[in-house]
This record gives C-alpha cells, sequence and structure tokens, in this order.
C-alpha cells in the first residue's frame, strides 16, 4: 500500500471548498403515508441474547434527554428501540385484501411445497415471482421479489419509554410504554421451573410508507390495505400483536440539504423537511385502485 | 515529488443499522468507514416458510466517507450524489440504513510519486524452469526430500526412507531442525517456515498421517512403493523429481502436520520449491535492472 500524509492547508491560500460544495440546496422530494396507529400489547422482536430469558425489541442507542423538574432542568438516559414487522405486517395485509377482492396476486414464498411434501401455497395465490413481466401482479410490482427491488419503504422513528413529560431528546422520537413480560412455561409444585420474558410495546405511534415510486393505483391499493391492518408482531393466536388505525395522511414531504461553510476548509449540512398534504391525490389513489379492480373482473 | 490531491471528508450518523459485514466499504465509489461501530443482530423471520430465522451482522454509529481527486468538479459530483443518499445497505424497504449528513471538511492529500508495484502472487508451477545453477538444484532436491528422512523431531512422513545414495545430502536433510552455520540449511529453514507459515491456516489436531481427503475416499497407500518411487526419481533429475511431486496423488492424501490437519504434504512440499524458484527469478530480475540502469 502507498504510504500517504496528510494535512489541513494553510489559510492564506483561496480555499477549493466554495467549488466543491453544491450552490443550491439538494432537494429530495416523497411521496409519504403517515399512520397513526394505536396498540395495546404488540410484540414486534427481534429474538433473544445469549445468557438471557428475555427476547428484545432491536435496540439501537442510549440518549441523554433533559426534563424540566420545576424550575431546574434536569438529565436523565433512556433507549431506543426499533419497531420491526411493519413492511411484513403491511404485505401480509395486502396480499389477504387483494385475495378478497378477487385477485391473484403473488405469495410470499417461491416454493410450492416442503421435504413432506405439504402444500405451501393457498388457494388465491401464485408462486412468488412465478408473474412474468408483462401479466406482473399488483403486490410483486410493489413489494418485489429476490432480484426485483421493493417500490416502498417502510419505516416508524424509534420508540423509547420516558416517564417524564416535558423531555426534550437529540433526536426525534416517539414515546411509549415499554416493558417485559413475565411468562412461565413449566411449573412444579407451584413454583416457575422455566420461565421466559418478552419486551412488548404500547401505546400510541406513528409510522411512514414512502409511496414515491408507486402508481396511483399501487398507492390506492397501498391506502386501502392500511386501514385495514390489525396485526404486527408475533402472538396473534394468545391476543397479542393488535393493531389499531387511527388515522391517514398522504403527504408530500421535501428535505432540503443546505450545506453551509464554517470554517475556510469545514462546512456543516443543515436539514430541513416541509409537509404539504395532498387530499386530493389521496381520493384520486382510491379510485384508480377501485377502477383497477374493475378492469380486472372485466378481462377475467 | 508527490502529486497533491484534494480530499473531501463526508461525515454522518447512521440512525438505523446498516447491514454489512464489514465496517470498511465502499459507496458510490468512495472509501467509507464506520467510526465507534456498535453491532446489532437483525433477525428475519420468513413467516411462510418453515424454517429457522436468519441473523444479519448489521451496524450503528458515525460514517466517514473519503474521496480523493485532483478536479474539484469529481468532488462536486460526488459530494451532490452523497448528499442526494437517505439510506444505505440492505433491506434499506424495512427502514434500515437512514443516514443524517451532518458535515464534513477539505484538506491536502499528499501522495508519494514511487508507484507501489503489487508483488506477484505465488503460483505453483507445473514444472521447474530450465535454467537453474548447480546450486540451486542442490538446495531445491534438499527441499523437495526434507521431510521424507527419521530426524529427532519427527519420522519420515510416509514412514519409510528411500534409499539413496547421496549420504553428504541425507546427513544434511537429518540436520534440518537444529542450529546450524551451512548457508544452505539457513536458506532451506527459511523457506520452509514461510511455506508452514503461508499453509499452515486453520489448527485442527489429527492421530494419523492420513488426511480427511484418505479418510473420505478410504484409499491407503503403499508406503515402502512410494519410498521406492522417490528414490528412484530423485536420482534422476530435480525437473523430474518435481514434476513427480506435482503429479502425485499418494502425497495429496497425506498430513504435513499433525497439528494443523488441513495441509498436505504435496502442497508444502510444491510452496518451498515455488517460493525458492520465485526468489530467484526476483533476484535475476533486480539484475538485469541494474545492468541496464549502467
Amino acid at each position: 500500500m502507498a504510504k500517504s500524509t496528510s494535512k489541513r492547508s494553510s489559510g492564506k491560500t483561496e480555499s477549493p471548498l466554495k467549488t466543491i460544495i453544491p450552490d443550491q440546496t439538494i432537494s429530495i422530494p416523497r411521496k409519504i403515508l403517515k399512520v397513526k396507529a394505536f396498540t395495546p400489547i404488540c410484540k414486534p422482536l427481534n429474538g433473544s441474547l445469549p445468557s438471557s430469558k428475555i427476547s428484545h425489541l432491536l435496540k439501537l442507542w442510549t440518549f441523554e434527554y433533559q426534563y424540566k423538574n420545576g424550575k431546574e432542568t434536569k438529565t436523565s438516559t433512556a433507549t431506543a428501540y426499533m419497531i420491526k414487522g411493519l413492511r411484513g405486517a403491511l404485505r401480509h395485509q395486502v396480499m389477504t385484501h387483494c385475495k378478497e377482492r378477487g385477485l391473484e396476486v403473488c405469495h410470499t414464498s417461491d416454493k410450492e411445497t416442503d421435504q413432506k411434501g405439504n402444500s405451501l401455497l393457498p388457494e388465491g395465490f401464485h408462486l412468488l415471482g412465478s408473474c412474468t413481466d408483462s401479466d406482473e401482479c399488483i403486490v410483486h410490482a410493489v413489494f418485489g421479489s429476490k432480484g426485483n427491488s421493493s417500490k416502498i419503504r417502510v419505516s416508524a422513528k424509534p420508540i423509547a419509554n420516558i416517564s417524564h413529560k416535558t423531555f426534550q431528546a437529540p433526536v426525534s422520537i416517539q414515546n411509549v410504554q415499554i416493558a417485559t413480560e413475565k411468562r412461565v412455561a413449566l411449573t412444579f409444585e407451584g413454583k416457575a421451573i422455566q420461565d421466559f420474558g418478552e419486551r412488548y410495546l404500547a401505546g400510541e405511534f406513528e409510522f411512514e410508507i414512502d409511496i414515491t415510486k408507486c402508481t396511483p393505483e399501487e398507492m390506492g391499493m397501498i391506502i386501502e390495505a392500511t386501514m385495514y391492518m390489525h396485526k404486527l408482531g408475533g402472538g396473534y393466536n394468545a391476543g397479542y400483536a393488535e393493531l389499531q388505525i387511527k388515522g391517514l395522511d398522504l403527504v408530500k414531504s421535501t428535505t432540503n440539504r443546505q450545506p453551509k461553510i464554517t470554517d475556510q476548509n469545514s462546512f456543516t449540512i443543515e436539514e430541513e423537511i416541509d409537509e404539504e398534504k395532498l387530499p386530493e391525490e389521496f381520493t384520486n389513489a382510491l379510485t384508480a385502485w377501485k377502477k383497477h379492480l374493475r378492469e380486472y373482473k372485466e378481462v377475467k | 515529488m508527490g502529486s497533491q490531491e484534494c480530499r473531501l471528508v463526508v461525515r454522518g450518523q447512521l440512525l438505523t443499522p446498516m447491514i454489512t459485514k464489514k465496517i470498511k466499504f465502499t459507496l458510490l465509489g468512495c472509501k467509507a468507514t464506520i467510526i465507534n461501530p456498535r453491532r446489532r443482530y437483525y433477525l428475519k423471520i420468513n413467516a411462510s416458510k418453515p424454517m429457522y430465522p436468519y441473523s444479519y451482522i448489521s451496524y450503528l454509529g458515525k460514517i466517514e466517507i473519503k474521496v480523493k481527486s485532483s478536479s474539484l468538479t469529481v468532488l462536486n459530483q460526488k459530494c451532490k450524489l452523497l448528499l442526494q443518499k437517505t439510506h444505505i445497505g440492505r433491506y434499506q424497504s424495512e427502514g434500515l440504513g437512514e443516514i443524517k449528513w451532518k458535515g464534513g471538511y477539505i484538506d491536502n492529500y499528499v501522495t508519494k510519486s514511487e508507484k507501489h508495484v503489487k508483488e506477484r502472487k505465488l503460483r505453483i508451477r507445473k514444472g521447474l524452469p530450465l535454467k537453474l545453477t548447480l546450486e540451486q538444484q542442490k538446495l531445491l532436491k534438499y527441499a523437495l526430500l526434507h521431510d521424507f528422512f527419521h530426524t529427532p523431531r519427527h519420522q519420515s512422513k510416509i514412514y519409510q526412507e528411500p534409499q539413496i545414495k547421496d549420504q553428504q545430502l541425507v546427513e544434511k536433510i537429518k540436520k534440518h531442525h537444529e542450529k546450524t552455520t551451512n548457508p544452505m540449511i539457513k536458506q532451506f529453514q527459511y523457506y520452509d517456515r514461510l511455506a508452514a507459515s503461508i499453509t499452515r491456516k486453520i489448527r485442527s489436531p489429527i492421530i494419523s498421517r492420513y488426511n480427511w481427503q484418505a479418510k473420505k475416499s478410504r484409499r491407503r497407500i503403499n508406503f515402502t512403493k512410494l519410498a521406492k518411487e522417490i528414490q528412484e526419481v530423485a536420482e534422476t533429475n530435480i525437473w523430474n523429481l518435481y514434476r513427480y511431486m506435482y503429479e502425485s496423488k499418494e502425497l495429496r492424501l497425506v498430513n504435513e502436520s499433525m497439528t494443523y490437519g488441513h495441509t498436505t504434504l504435496r502442497n508444502h512440499l510444491l510452496v518451498i520449491a515455488n517460493l525458492i524458484v520465485q526468489d530467484f527469478g526476483n533476484e535475476s530480475r533486480q539484475k538485469n535492472k541494474h545492468k541496464k540502469s549502467r
């Protein structure tokens, strides 16, 4: 490897930073469907750590926040977690939604049977990626498969459990209830022999679906399916994983990134997000989706 | 004097874990590193298939991207492309690899004019080169036969000793583990250790000289016959001896070391021979260069 030496350039000469850094602001326009949801108890877990009985949520980081205690401002720490499985939950909802409306769409798997010969493909679906490019189903077009990238992006801001109402965090987070539920698998003479724990979240939160690349009928399908979303995480049969959708908003959000020169050789990037509601496009998307359904039935 | 290039460093923060196996990677043709990496395991369950969850290694932390170029327009274009990125890495559709750009700086980057010449990788030859001096031939013969005789350290690695007429060579071979002043043995020891460091990678102790390939094929070697064949070939010339080692199927089934169960004796011998030949080649090339410059 060639050895290299680096030195900060002296301040006397004219800095080339002005020509390197773009003059105009870099704006990234996106269409985002904002979904407000509520869950009484939900477990989108990421598995258990070694030497631990508890299954955890995906931990991101611990951070310091400030809160007001009377006239004083105090600091405390909290941990941020990520909500997993939102895209998967949406995909399953879209699949069932399409099936109920008579559309044949891609299943999640590309396997027809398992090793024992049991069928893995339910009725009303075809194998993942089996629909050709000319006759591509709407679910494959939106969610993609192996080798075909997805059109949408589903994400939520990190969540944390902060008891102080007047908190100010350095990064935007969502405050929800996060706790551990202890469960017993086996008892002997009234005492627990085998026990385990599971982390859960409860409360109101918001997640975003980036639908910039979608066509109007695809947007309509996603909007209609998210209205009926009712599952997130594991343990649905035991009464967990309940999701209630409170509201939907289609928003045009543009992130503006402006690099600003602070020193002769260094710069910072300032980021601003402008949001604008799109109520007309919301209704247009739903009508386009209904039209698509009608045309599909006529062809069939 | 070296050429001077301008280097742009852009810094950011990973808000959600990014799936990568390594901390250093390339992004849009630029060198990227994750500073203060915090490892996370992202588990993914495929609900439709009866299979175990798959875990991906992902990292959180600060990210630093370095671009160096002599033209400022190239740096400007790269800067624009980088700032347009919102997510990086795999599974962006699930919100992974979200990035927030913070800032950066520029500095002058001086590269030395001396170009680094990449050394050629060691290539196992089919046969030895035609031009070899007598000294080289002796050293190669010593190297190719050194493991077939009993020494205070170990027995012959094929259990039998080939009956070679040159007794002086045999005596020298038996001393190949000892500290000596003999220049040939010293030279050989250097190549032997170098070859061992190349081939001995995974430590796996074994009981017998037969390796995993032999166990798989369930083949047994006639060691007396093998020793006789080596003896016959060794008395002809070095080129034949090398070719015999190269084509020998028996030597592939024998282990070189008892503590490293995945190193074959054939491979070890051929690596030593090729290291010797490569070094001779380099020396001759350097000498030719000096002659031309004069």
